[in-house]
């Protein structure tokens, strides 16, 4: 069923028009509020117009007379009838919040999903006059009668129109209401007032046509006109304008002295005046600014640009890293193959699998800069959501945002954003103070909160820095003291930095007072795990009394990581590479059982062994029917042949520990394929990879990988290990 | 008979589409542009029955440009589009010479009557 009038072609439009207008609203609004400058006006002003000629098309009356509700705001204060004030900017960006509601609705093809009648109201309350001044106009009273409305004609008209009925004109009386709830009824009148000066001479009109062309009047228009056309003729003339309520035409031809002025009708002169009179000059006062100021639209880069779905781009990903995968098989087949050929072969066959190797490099880097985005899409979010928590938690902080042109790849733009924002509700509910405790301490009243990005060495790094009180490290010691995580005397030797590092102990930042704002009750130690999950990191430095800030790593891709690959059996695992610290080869007689289980001697510290057969025991059959290995060749890479075995030795946040494996078989970096059912099931695996001689190699999720070692065997980690 | 060519005008993508689909049901031939400037160019080089324009426009709005085309050719038919409450810039457009004023958002059917009224 269609609920809106939008056909599958214009609707890629509609969406994308749609959501450029909302994110530049969401942008432009902020700025509004700080500097109200005219150019930033103007975009808004021109953005929700577009928004509510579009809405109105598809037929979303809603949206449509909510931006129209907006837009009459607008235009007061582009007008300097109204200034910007932190209500209005409220009131605006819930206007652009149910936009987007609506806008869904349109995607979603539902029937409008909230009901913004109390908005509209609260705009309409801004304005300081009732909303819709056309619809209290436009009673549906029927025309008063024409009668009613006679102008009068002073003796030098009556002149005139003697002078015309002795040549045998007609002497017509034309009436004419325009309809109210049109965008411009007093339009609508100088049109009929100009078609009649071309096909009458006017005796006199109310109001005068000079009157209606300063945009003068109360909606009607009533005219004396000598014309050879007869009334029917004149009627059908001026039946071709649109929008007027109700028009007619008489003919007092035989009795102009209808037209002399009378004691009783001296009293209401038209135009009739009052509330619509005034009411309507506000709107003619509104001046369309001269187009000239308005910020050019940047047509150019979308002409040189063509959007595809990521889902095209993910499979592009993908074949590219076939591609790569396939070159290096093609490597090794040359080599294993080169000395059945002759030296001109050997070049020739060289030659080719190098200049395919390096165009296949650039296909794979040129896809991966194709998925880049600058991280502006999430970092658009923010002065919105900062003034959101600010408002709710009665704060003052100006946000700066620097760095938003830095490119990631659109894995991380998914993932980045809900820590990033998690960190930010932090620095404002936690970090920066009230103002009166600022002004206290001698700070500017308002807080800063910078956002910045930027790349560094594969990484992008975020940073969230707030000018607060800083992390109280006695707090955080006590608090982890009355959680357990450390005892009394560990406390006492932290230092500053550790003390504060412990605040992504798990538990400790949850604990206080569950706000609207911190919300969802997510602590630093759940954002610490998610930013590791990603093969990054996050670090917190603090200044007492000065502000915290907090850096986020992560790689610029998560579709393609460096690993470490390893044969365990014939099976292949691919193990994160930033988080493998050796290898080294497995002497049997160094492993120990300590309370049980295996552990590795290495330079005075205990290094617990895990194999991962025994991890994905239960799921081993599983994971071969899905490599096509033979469950044989797992079983025995599971179990001894000791002699030759290699340890390769992971850590993961505090936790070090050695995997047994038969053989490393080098580094590699592989495309990340998601897996599917039943293998998706499979707890501490994070995906698979082709490899290059045509094997799956499945993808170590270290953290799950601790953690069921942990659970399998109560692992410490190694710092304890050694304590 | 030849098909009747109308010039559309509006920076927002969206109701070029629009009024394009519902012209070219009806057997209209349609061009467009994006601006004033565009507007008056494609006015020169295409020679359309009718224009229907929208006012408020970057680069060059449609009271301009409507008043550039009206002096290249007296007898241009053109209808204005707007979604404003702005009655004086209306007011401006009929005066410049607009034979007709619609409103957005428009039923197919307006800018349909609105046309044969200007091609009459």
């Amino acid at each position: 069923m269609n609920h809106y009038d939008l056909t599958s072609d214009e609707a890629e439009v509609f969406f994308e028009e749609a959501n450029e207008l909302l994110e530049s609203l969401d942008r432009d609004l902020v700025g509004l509020e700080k500097s109200g400058d005219d150019a930033t006006l103007h975009r808004i002003f021109r953005a929700i117009h577009t928004l509510k000629g579009a809405a109105g098309s598809v037929g979303h009356d809603s949206m449509a007379l909510l931006a129209h509700a907006a837009e009459s705001l607008l235009e007061k204060v582009r007008n300097h009838e109204s200034s910007v004030s932190t209500q209005m900017a409220n009131v605006l960006f819930q206007v652009v919040e149910n936009l987007r509601i609506f806008l869904d609705d349109v995607l979603a093809d539902r029937p409008a999903q909230v009901d913004v009648a109390a908005l509209i109201e609260d705009v309409s309350a801004l304005m300081g006059m009732a909303q819709n001044v056309a619809s209290d106009v436009a009673s549906d009273s029927p025309p008063d009668q024409m009668l009613s409305h006679l102008p009068t004609v002073d003796d030098s008209g009556f002149v005139v129109i003697e002078d015309g009925l002795k040549s045998g004109l007609n002497l017509l009386v034309v009436y004419a209401e325009a309809d109210m709830t049109g965008i411009a009824p007093l339009a609508r009148l100088l049109q009929m007032y100009m078609h009649l000066e071309q096909v009458a001479q006017i005796i006199v009109s109310s109001p005068t046509g000079d009157a209606l062309e300063q945009g003068q009047g109360a909606g009607n228009l009533a005219a004396v006109v000598m014309t050879d056309m007869v009334r029917s003729e004149l009627e059908a003339e001026l039946s071709n304008i649109f929008e007027i309520a109700a028009f007619q035409v008489a003919d007092l031809s035989s009795a102009p002295q209808l037209l002399r002025p009378q004691e009783e009708k001296s009293g209401e002169v038209l135009p009739v005046a009052g509330e619509t009179t005034e009411t309507l000059l506000d709107d003619e006062q509104i001046v369309e600014r001269p187009m000239e100021a308005a910020p050019q639209r940047e047509t150019s880069p979308a002409l040189r640009t063509v959007r595809t779905s990521v889902e095209r781009l993910d499979n592009l990903m993908n074949l590219a890293g076939e591609l790569v995968t396939n070159r290096n098989r093609l490597f090794n087949i040359y080599e294993e193959l080169s000395h059945l050929l002759d030296e001109e072969q050997r070049t020739s066959l060289n030659d080719t699998i190098t200049h395919m190797s390096s165009v296949t490099d650039q296909i794979h880097d040129e896809i991966f800069k194709a998925r880049m985005q600058p991280i502006e899409f999430i970092f658009n979010k923010f002065p919105r959501f900062v003034r959101q928590i600010c408002q709710e938690m009665g704060k003052d902080v100006a946000l700066v945002v620097t760095g938003q042109e830095t490119e990631v790849d659109r894995s991380v733009i998914e993932q980045i954003g809900d820590p990033i924002l998690h960190l930010v509700r932090n620095g404002i509910d936690h970090g920066i103070e009230t103002v009166a405790e600022r002004l206290a301490a001698g700070k500017a009243a308002q807080g800063q909160l910078s956002l910045n990005a930027r790349s560094e060495e594969g990484n992008i790094v975020v940073s969230i820095a707030d000018d607060g009180r800083g992390v109280d490290a006695e707090k955080v010691k006590n608090k982890a003291v009355a959680l357990g995580l450390i005892t009394q005397e560990e406390s006492m030797q932290l230092s500053y930095h550790e003390a504060i590092d412990l605040i992504f102990a798990p538990g400790l930042s949850t604990a206080t007072e569950i706000s609207g704002i911190s919300g969802r009750g997510v602590g630093m130690d759940v954002v610490r795990n998610n930013v590791q999950r990603l093969s990054g990191s996050v670090v917190v430095h603090s200044v007492p009394g000065q502000g915290t800030s907090f850096e986020l790593r992560l790689p610029l891709t998560l579709a393609i990581i460096p690993t470490l690959l390893v044969e365990v059996g014939s099976q292949v695992f691919a193990l994160p590479l930033p988080n493998v610290t050796e290898i080294f080869k497995l002497d049997p007689a160094t492993i120990q059982y300590v309370r049980g289980r295996e552990t590795a001697y290495i330079r005075g510290g205990v290094l617990p062994l895990v194999r991962l057969a025994h991890l994905f025991e239960e799921d081993m059959a599983a994971l071969d029917d899905f490599t096509e290995r033979s469950k044989k060749g797992a079983e025995k890479g599971a179990g001894g042949d000791e002699a030759g075995a290699y340890v390769v030795s992971l850590s993961y946040r505090d936790v070090q520990m050695g995997v047994i494996v038969s053989r490393p078989l080098g580094k590699q970096d592989v495309v990340i394929k998601a897996l599917g059912y039943p293998i998706n099931k499979v707890q501490g695996l994070t995906g698979a990879t082709l490899l290059g001689d045509g094997r799956i190699g499945l993808i170590i999720d270290i953290s799950a990988l601790i953690s069921m070692a942990t659970e399998a065997n109560a692992i410490q980690s190694h710092r304890l290990a050694k304590a | 008979m030849m098909q009747q060519k109308i010039l559309i005008v509006d920076d927002a993508k969206f109701m070029r589409v629009r009024c394009a689909r519902i012209l070219v049901e009806r057997g209209y031939s349609v061009v467009e542009a994006e601006n004033g400037i565009q507007a008056i160019e494609k006015y020169q080089n295409e020679a359309p029955d009718a224009v229907l324009m929208d006012i408020s426009m970057p680069e060059m709005d449609g009271l301009n440009a409507l008043r550039a085309i009206r002096e290249l050719d007296p007898a241009a038919r053109v209808a204005m589009l707007t979604a404003m409450g702005q009655q004086n810039v209306v007011i401006e457009a009929i005066k410049a010479g607009a034979r007709d004023f619609i409103v957005k958002p428009f039923e197919p059917d307006r800018i349909l009557k609105s046309l044969s009224k200007l091609l009459m």
